[in-house]
């Protein structure tokens, strides 16, 4: 048996050996200065990372390992979208409570995810992609018990590994069958038809839950509203956007796979969980009285929407989905930090009722995160009305007009919650409150340029969406 | 013949030790018929040729997951507590998941080609060309899995307040 080198090309998983040696640099920081410092090395590595994407986009993309590491135009929006994410978990974190105990550590094991999505990201290889999700989940199971002094964060943290470690084994187990069925891990295979198709579906449907875990799409959500509440804000906002930009960027993939436009099992599949999913988030929703309790349920339906664009994929669906990525990151990392700096100061889990008159004694701020719920409820002018009208409408455009009508009816049930906030933010006196010290000037700022983005995705939406409709042309022909 | 008796001999060998799992009281008595039920399948591996899983039982299960388990079942001080919690319904559930994997096992067997000559058992170099050619991505990976997860666990398991610093 001759010995065949690979094809290395060692260049295309640069931005991840950059960011594997920042993830166990940071580890030797130790006490507050050298916390400060590990984020400054974290924030760097991470930008190194998003700065290599403009030189590649739009060339001819890079390809590592015989094939096993595609960046794509389209894999390169997605980790791009998932640098910001963690660039944005960064700032959050780096503002961290003053008694904090952990070093460098937690900014480690933030990188590691980092490392994680952007393999599930990059790969077209079902082993590859399971090692990515495992590096992905490992991190945040610790990532979300990180302050141990709580027991709420400890329940939260072993809650979210044991139904994350179940994922993994049906991910495992799905992976199995889809070998034994075609005789490959590569996703390749899957744009013939197999030799044992019922073998190879199973396996697929088995992939898909794995995946849709860490979407937390119905029924596989269980573990978000206990994750979300018991784990740092700034851990929260992390695991509300990146893993999801990384498994949707895996569905996508997927659902690109697939021969052939028939609307076929998989497809079906993916309209279940996504009516699911809306259906159960936004209702759930609407009894919520925790802030960050809300935004987790808020999050299901938002990845039921989200699914919409993979049922309309092998037309406009793709292009949809990243550009309500897009928005969705900055809107919900802004409520996240609108929480972060709340949450700092009133101790305890924030209630929406203690955003009571927050309007008249800090007017920029509950603007801020007026912007964020209108967005989220997806009203014009912001960001959130264009996300959602585009998905919509490849929706209808890909003939899913029943999924699409549970959509706008769901989306007429969120306006209750999100606007509850902005209602109490306004009209709410809150005289009895207790004063608020402004925010730390980094968080202040994160809060303003996220506000500012949502706002200028609703008005200029088209320059956002000319990049990503590029990303995708030579994926559609 | 000596195959046969070999084969008999490990077979049974490996039955009743995985008897002993469940049936014994001491819970560090069943972790020891655990190891004869290792053992004994490394031994089966290693009669079909296949020496490299049979290795790999050894160093993997017995070497590193087995004593792993010794140690928390030790660790954990267990008494004779669990005696009585084995109702009789988990047990109706053992025998029926065991009847089960007979059952699978039985029509894997009525269905597979009759023995001829198998493919060779691949040995270390097939293995090691495969995992540092076409597997070398996924096998650099688990590194980085096995260093992520292990800052993870010595960040969770770190008892009471750093040093000061």
């Amino acid at each position: 048996m001759a010995f065949s080198i690979p094809d290395v090309n060692l260049a295309s998983l640069l931005p991840e050996i950059v960011l594997l040696a920042a993830a166990a640099g940071v580890l030797l920081f130790d006490g507050r200065a050298g916390r400060r410092r590990a984020a400054a090395v974290a924030a760097a590595a991470v930008a190194s990372s998003l700065a290599t994407i403009p030189f590649l986009f739009r060339g001819a993309g890079m390809t590592g390992f015989s094939g096993l590491i595609v960046k794509d135009d389209v894999t390169l929006v997605f980790l791009a979208l998932m640098d910001l994410a963690a660039l944005g978990a960064i700032v959050l974190a780096s503002g961290g409570a003053a008694d904090a105990e952990e070093g460098g550590e937690l900014y480690g094991l933030t990188l590691f995810a980092l490392i994680g999505m952007h393999l599930m990201a990059a790969s077209r290889d079902l082993l590859v992609l399971f090692l990515g999700m495992e590096t992905l989940a490992l991190p945040l199971y610790i990532l979300v018990g990180s302050r141990r002094a709580s027991r709420d964060g400890m329940e939260a943290a072993v809650k979210y590994f044991l139904l994350g470690s179940f994922a993994s084994a049906l991910f495992l187990l799905g992976l199995a069958l889809y070998y034994g069925a075609t005789g490959t891990a590569g996703l390749g295979a899957l744009s013939q038809t197999p030799a044992r198709p019922s073998l190879a579906f199973a396996g697929l449907a088995l992939v898909t839950a794995g995946v849709g875990f860490k979407i937390a799409a119905v029924p596989f959500h269980m573990w978000a509203p206990d994750a979300y509440e018991g784990a740092p804000v700034p851990v929260a906002a992390y695991i509300s956007v990146a893993p999801k930009v990384a498994a949707f960027a895996v569905l996508l993939r997927l659902g690109l796979s697939l021969p052939g436009p028939d609307p076929g099992f998989w497809t079906q599949a993916v309209l279940a969980m996504s009516a699911a999913s809306m259906i159960v988030g936004n209702l759930a929703a609407l009894r919520q009285s925790g802030f960050v309790r809300m935004l987790a349920y808020s999050g299901v339906a938002q990845a039921g929407y989200m699914l919409i664009g993979l049922a309309a994929l092998p037309a406009r669906g793709g292009e949809a989905l990243v550009f309500y990525l897009l928005v969705y990151l900055f809107m919900n990392l802004g409520a996240f930090a609108a929480a972060a700096a709340l949450e700092r100061r009133e101790g305890g889990r924030l209630q929406i009722e203690d955003l009571s008159g927050l309007a008249s004694r800090r007017p920029l701020f509950a603007f801020a995160l007026a912007v964020f719920m209108v967005s989220l409820a997806g009203l014009p002018p912001t960001g959130g009305f264009f996300a959602k009208f585009t998905l919509f409408k490849a929706g209808i455009d890909a003939g899913q007009l029943p999924v699409v009508l549970v959509a706008v009816v769901m989306t007429v049930v969120s306006l209750f919650y999100y606007l509850r906030v902005v209602a109490v933010l306004y009209m709410r006196d809150g005289a009895e409150r207790p004063e608020i010290r402004p925010a730390a000037p980094l968080l202040a700022c994160f809060i303003g340029a996220a506000a500012v983005l949502t706002l200028l995705a609703g008005v200029l939406p088209g320059e956002f969406i000319r990049e990503i409709l590029a990303a995708f042309a030579p994926a559609a022909l | 013949m000596i195959e046969a008796v070999l084969f008999w001999g490990l077979a049974a060998a490996a039955v009743a030790s995985a008897l002993g799992v469940v049936a014994l009281q001491n819970p560090v008595g069943s972790v020891m018929a655990l190891l004869a039920a290792m053992l004994a399948t490394a031994g089966l591996y290693a009669l079909m040729g296949a020496v490299v899983v049979a290795l790999f039982q050894l160093i993997v299960y017995i070497g590193a997951v087995l004593v792993l388990f010794l140690f928390v079942v030790m660790l954990l001080d267990l008494k004779a507590s669990a005696a009585p919690a084995r109702a009789a319904a988990s047990g109706a559930a053992g025998v029926g998941i065991t009847a089960a994997a007979g059952w699978a096992a039985w029509v894997a067997a009525s269905h597979a080609p009759p023995a001829g000559s198998p493919r060779p058992a691949p040995g270390v170099f097939e293995l090691a060309f495969d995992l540092f050619g076409r597997h070398l991505l996924v096998f650099e990976l688990t590194s980085v899995l096995l260093l992520a997860a292990a800052v993870g666990a010595i960040f969770i398991s770190r008892t009471g307040k750093r040093r000061s610093s």
